[in-house]
């Protein structure tokens, strides 16, 4: 097992090498250079972006500065905010995007963990219909929309949760919604489906005959294999609610990861992206190592299959 | 493996609500004032600063010699409890409060105002208004390297005498003590500012989160005159006007300081809104910023046709809301807008003047004293000014007799593709779409439109980068020099390169003429000038848009738009 | 349910009619009776939906009707040109590692995976960034390197398919028979295995599509794809949120573009999943 996680961890470097130095390629071979976009910078930033980037330098030399710099997780300066330093930036709005992410989670999660039982109760009935076809409808919507009816209907013709801000608990709920919509259609199809297919499984037909209602049969033999397909998912849904993240933030003035990395993208501050395309890498690369260990724990039959 | 594979389960399931605990205290929590501030401020050091959402900052943490009264707009005391002036009005002595501390608990004394003026002089830091101080003997010199820093004629005696000479009579003077430029800076600042960093107001910063807010408390070691009511200040930094208004209007926020143009209409007429708008007659001039020497803007006859085709009137009604008046020229013309106030409190039957009605504006009245400023952007005769109106036809025929290609005539060269760079709000935006669909339409002229954060703006407008730039100017006193010294040659804040060997004569002939009706008269030439030739496209004169909730009591209109914040308070509705 | 009745049932015939509709009012919009979707009329800014406006008009007075159909045509071409850069990129990589050796097969493939564990949608706002406004969108490529850069997040599923479909497909007994009777390797990648990856190929092409749609909505909200003049769904919908408040409410803006978005989404998956079911009996989802 341990050489199969070692093997897995260095994908995962490299992964995250390669990013690195797309990334860095990519901004260097933007026309005029990143750094000399401005025609004639104030002489000290100047000064101070070419004694931090080296821009005279050659570019291997360069590049392998920055990949030191950020090893050392020291990547410098803002281009565009030179009191605050990339690593600070996202250090602060790192815990804001976590908790709207976590609660986003939590509540996605346990919502379609829910009607994804909801639905396999009866399959084929109204209820696993307008379940479906629900979860359908959230999935293929952008998030823009469902946040847009959410702000005109809830904050406006309601007028019950602020439409913006970060600043006391009524402002969470609507972003966190937004958000968790994706989990939860996500989970509930993965959930209806697994328990279907479970439910004709030898050990739910036996456990039926022994006389067990189908609800509980559902619920105790079929429910925790069906869990483990949502447990694989974890990277993918947790890559959907970064890129959410991105949207949500924007919309409701949310001074999160996704808040910097968008206004980076349009400032043209490419330490700035440069950090974020990383971090959300690094994270990314966790999630799914972690998901595949789980599901290795999880399901014995892939642990027979490994060995 | 069971018990393992249960513990695993729980662990996941736990993870999350862990990490939501974890990461709750991001969330701020309540303030006595938020003030949706318009955008992440730049630097907020006073000699770094240039931007009103950095000047709001800065008033809070720092406290000048002398405060500005919002009331009467008249100098009132600062950190100096009193001032002489000699009677030839070149010769200005301050008496510095004593025990005053900075917010580390030192003292501040009279040489702490020394240094922090000379080093806004010192022509080596590059200071944006280093220039306000130049009128001072020896500054002039000293900022041409002639002479040195110690020739400058600021002196102290003692610790609580400030003693200032000037070349001659600035009748302003007393204003600019009240500008955030010359508020003290701690000795050991060192270009620095933020929460680690000492100031002298009675607020302090407790904590700095870009893009999201600056949080004041306040300062236990201050010991000036005013005696603040607010605790926690909020500082927002919410680019978007639109987020703005949603933000007061779900009482998240307590002030705006910008609001979307296609709200305005409402909040004017709405008796729900319209005693929470204060949209007040403002000395501010709106207007673009043109890069002479990228072509086509090199050509005059373009920057003329550009002009021309613009229907100002229109601008101004249906795309911003109809409460600014259009620019006949640079100095701001607020006379209409005050007409405007005085029927909108005669219709709301309030008979009064309007200048009792509306404090502050007496500082706009005319006065013969040579000691007072006056903006007299009235006695500018606005016939005369170089503004030709709106005439698409005459501007295509401008430019077909330079040689250049307009819609209806094949001849000539294509005229080449103009970049508008405005900093990212929703009026903005609106108005550089507006620009180049009039520009395409009327001249054919195709354009591309760069928005950018305020900070970024800033950095790409200092170095020149840009074709047509948003831009706008706020008296900082009641003269016209507050907006005719803007781009004089070498002048720190001009951003356009652009110099002029007559308008600098003007200008300087015009700062040293004491009498008033002389001076009005020079910068009016000044003003012609800079029309003709210079690097700027005027757009509109201001007014000031601040959507205030009912919560904030002593918010005074005037035509600065100086609202300290040592005067506000939250009522108990 | 037989095939044929699940093609025919009305719910997808109704998805497929509305993507009819938008495809031809798209094509049609230069020569449609409505008015240019940049002929702004400022004093007309901000009606409601009425006899002049059928759909209301923006901050300018541009009437929305008109330059939703003239989005569509902008969001369309992005979702034409990004599915067939998928495709070209997709199946030609696919082809090329399923019917090659098995050290080609496994380096293409590795390069595949490795493009897949990348996080594309954050690699493609930086390059969008360095994009923006630099010398390549003043050469007038902007919109094409959009394409592109739509084209290549995608190409990878395709790759995948198509590299499984081919390698299972030359193991088959008239595959080896033309291969033992002398048919070269490439003759019969592409004359032979191609047309009969046809419906898997097709399949895929529906799932990419929407994805491709939904994308360029999604960058174009955040301000970093379609640029003004041009006009798309997701510019639309940040043009929306720029005025969404209470106080005037402008709800117009918001409720048309993103109808328009939700309704062809929609129908996209619907139409998919029908062609899916169709074309695919081993699908039993």
């Amino acid at each position: 097992m341990s050489s199969l996680l070692m093997r897995r961890l260095l994908a995962s470097l490299i992964t995250i090498w390669a990013v690195f130095t797309l990334s860095f390629f990519i901004i260097h071979a933007a026309p005029g250079g990143p750094f000399d976009a401005n025609r004639d910078p104030p002489a000290d930033v100047k000064r101070a972006i070419e004694a931090r980037y080296h821009l005279d330098a050659p570019l291997w030399s360069q590049y392998l500065d920055q990949l030191v710099g950020w090893i050392q997780l020291d990547p410098g300066p803002s281009l565009r905010q030179p009191d605050h330093d990339v690593a600070s930036i996202l250090a602060a709005g790192f815990p804001i995007s976590l908790l709207l992410g976590s609660l986003a989670l939590i509540l996605g999660t346990t919502v379609g963990v829910l009607l994804g039982i909801l639905a396999a109760l009866r399959p084929g009935g109204v209820l696993d219909q307008l379940i479906v076809v629900t979860a359908s409808i959230g999935l293929a919507l952008p998030l823009y929309v469902i946040a847009g009816l959410l702000v005109l209907g809830v904050s406006f013709g309601l007028g019950w949760l602020p439409p913006a801000g970060w600043q006391t608990i009524p402002s969470l709920v609507l972003p966190v919604l937004c958000l968790s919509l994706l989990p939860a259609a996500q989970s509930a199809r993965l959930i209806r489906s697994g328990l279907i297919e479970m439910s004709t499984e030898e050990f739910a037909r036996t456990a039926r005959a022994k006389g067990l209602s189908p609800f509980s049969v559902l619920l105790f033999h079929c429910l925790r294999p069906a869990l483990i397909p949502l447990v694989a998912t974890l990277a993918p849904t947790a890559a959907a609610l970064l890129t959410g993240s991105l949207v949500v933030e924007q919309i409701f003035a949310i001074p999160g990861v996704g808040m910097h990395f968008i206004q980076g993208a349009l400032n043209r501050d490419y330490p700035l992206v440069l950090g974020a395309v990383l971090l959300y890498t690094v994270l990314l690369q966790l999630l799914s190592l972690l998901a595949d260990l789980l599901t290795w724990i999880l399901d014995p039959r892939l642990r027979g299959e490994v060995r | 493996m069971k018990s393992l594979e249960s513990a695993i389960l729980l662990l996941i399931v736990l993870s999350a609500p862990i990490l939501a605990i974890w990461s709750f205290p991001s969330l701020p929590g309540p303030a006595d004032l938020v003030i949706a501030n318009g955008t992440d401020p730049g630097s907020i050091h006073p000699h770094r600063a240039t931007g009103l959402p950095e000047g709001r900052i800065i008033q809070a943490i720092h406290e000048g010699l002398l405060l500005i009264d919002p009331r009467s707009l008249e100098p009132i005391p600062g950190c100096a409890d009193r001032w002489e002036i000699s009677s030839a009005g070149t010769r200005y002595r301050f008496h510095i409060q004593p025990g005053l501390l900075w917010s580390d608990g030192t003292r501040l004394t009279a040489e702490d105002f020394r240094r922090s003026w000379l080093d806004l002089l010192d022509p080596l830091q590059g200071a944006p208004y280093g220039d306000l101080l130049q009128s001072v003997v020896g500054a002039r010199s000293w900022r041409r390297l002639e002479t040195s820093r110690e020739q400058v004629a600021i002196r102290t005696e003692g610790e609580s005498i400030l003693e200032i000479e000037l070349e001659h009579p600035v009748p302003w003077f007393l204003y600019l003590c009240a500008q955030t430029p010359l508020q003290p800076v701690h000795p050991e600042a060192d270009g620095r500012a933020g929460p680690a960093i000492a100031t002298n107001g009675p607020w302090v910063i407790e904590s700095w989160r870009l893009r999201d807010r600056i949080r004041l408390v306040t300062n236990p070691f201050y010991r000036g005159p005013s005696t603040p009511h607010l605790e926690v200040i909020d500082f927002l930094a919410v680019e978007s006007g639109n987020t703005q208004l949603n933000l007061l209007a779900a009482g998240m926020a307590h002030w705006a300081v910008r609001t979307p143009a296609a709200a305005i209409p409402v909040l004017r007429e709405d008796a729900q809104w319209s005693s929470m708008w204060h949209a007040d007659p403002y000395l501010g001039i709106s207007f673009f910023r043109l890069n002479l020497e990228r072509p086509p803007l090199d050509d005059p006859n373009i920057r003329r046709a550009i002009s021309l085709v613009l229907d100002r009137q229109q601008l101004c009604h249906d795309v911003l809301g109809g409460d600014p008046e259009p620019a006949l020229g640079f100095i701001p013309w607020p006379k209409p807008a005050i007409e405007r106030q005085r029927i909108k409190m005669m219709e709301r039957g309030l008979t009064q003047e309007i200048h009792d009605l509306l404090p502050g504006y007496s500082g706009m009245a005319m006065t013969s004293d040579p000691q007072k400023p006056v903006m007299t952007a009235a006695q500018i005769a606005p016939e005369q000014w170089a503004y030709e109106g709106h005439d698409p036809a005459l501007a295509r025929q401008i430019l077909q007799r330079a040689g250049w290609r307009v819609p209806g005539s094949p001849e000539g060269r294509a005229i080449p593709a103009l970049e508008i760079l405005h900093p990212s709000s929703g009026t903005h935006s609106l108005v550089a779409e507006w620009l180049q669909l009039v520009w395409n339409r009327e001249l054919g002229i195709e354009t591309t439109i760069q928005s950018m954060e305020w900070r970024s703006f800033l950095d790409v407008q200092r170095s020149v980068d840009y074709d047509l730039s948003t831009s706008s100017w706020i008296a900082d006193y009641p003269d016209p020099a507050s907006f005719l010294t803007l781009f004089t040659t070498g002048a720190p804040n001009s951003r356009t390169g652009w110099s002029d060997q007559e308008y600098d004569q003007r200008v300087a002939s015009a700062l040293a003429e004491p009498r008033l009706e002389e001076r009005m008269k020079l910068w009016q030439q000044a003003e012609r000038i800079l029309l003709e030739r210079g690097p700027v496209l005027p757009l509109w004169s201001m007014t000031s848009g601040n959507l205030v909730s009912h919560q904030v009591e002593g918010f005074l209109p005037n035509p600065l738009d100086h609202h300290d914040l040592r005067a506000i308070h939250r009522s108990s509705r | 349910m037989s095939r044929r009745s699940h093609l025919t049932s009305t719910i997808p015939m109704l998805a497929f009619g509305w993507l009819l509709v938008t495809v031809a009012t798209a094509l049609l919009a230069p020569w449609l009776p409505i008015a240019a979707p940049d002929a702004a009329l400022p004093e007309a800014a901000w009606s409601a939906p009425d006899d002049n406006f059928l759909l209301g008009s923006d901050a300018l007075g541009r009437d929305l009707w008109s330059r939703i159909l003239w989005g569509t045509r902008i969001s369309l071409a992005c979702a034409v040109a990004g599915g067939s850069a998928a495709l070209l990129l997709g199946v030609s990589w696919g082809l090329l590692a399923g019917g090659g050796s098995s050290a080609r097969d496994h380096w293409m493939m590795r390069v595949v995976d490795l493009l897949d564990s990348v996080p594309l949608v954050f690699l493609v706002i930086l390059l969008a960034s360095v994009a923006r406004n630099s010398a390549w969108i003043d050469a007038g490529g902007g919109l094409t390197l959009f394409f592109i850069i739509l084209g290549v997040v995608y190409w990878t599923p395709m790759a995948r398919v198509v590299r499984g479909e081919t390698r299972s497909l030359i193991r088959r007994e008239w595959a080896l028979a033309a291969t033992a009777l002398g048919t070269p390797p490439r003759r019969l990648l592409w004359r032979q295995v191609l047309p009969n990856l046809l419906p898997t190929i097709l399949v895929t092409v529906t799932l990419i599509i929407p994805r491709v749609l939904l994308f360029e909505a999604f960058l174009s909200f955040l301000g970093l794809g379609v640029q003004a003049p041009e006009v798309s769904w997701g510019t639309l919908a940040r043009d929306a949120f720029e005025v969404l408040n209470p106080v005037r409410t402008a709800w117009w803006m918001v409720l048309f573009p993103s109808l328009a978005l939700a309704a062809t989404l929609l129908s996209l998956n619907i139409v998919g999943d029908a062609l899916r079911t169709a074309l695919d009996p081993k699908q039993k989802r």
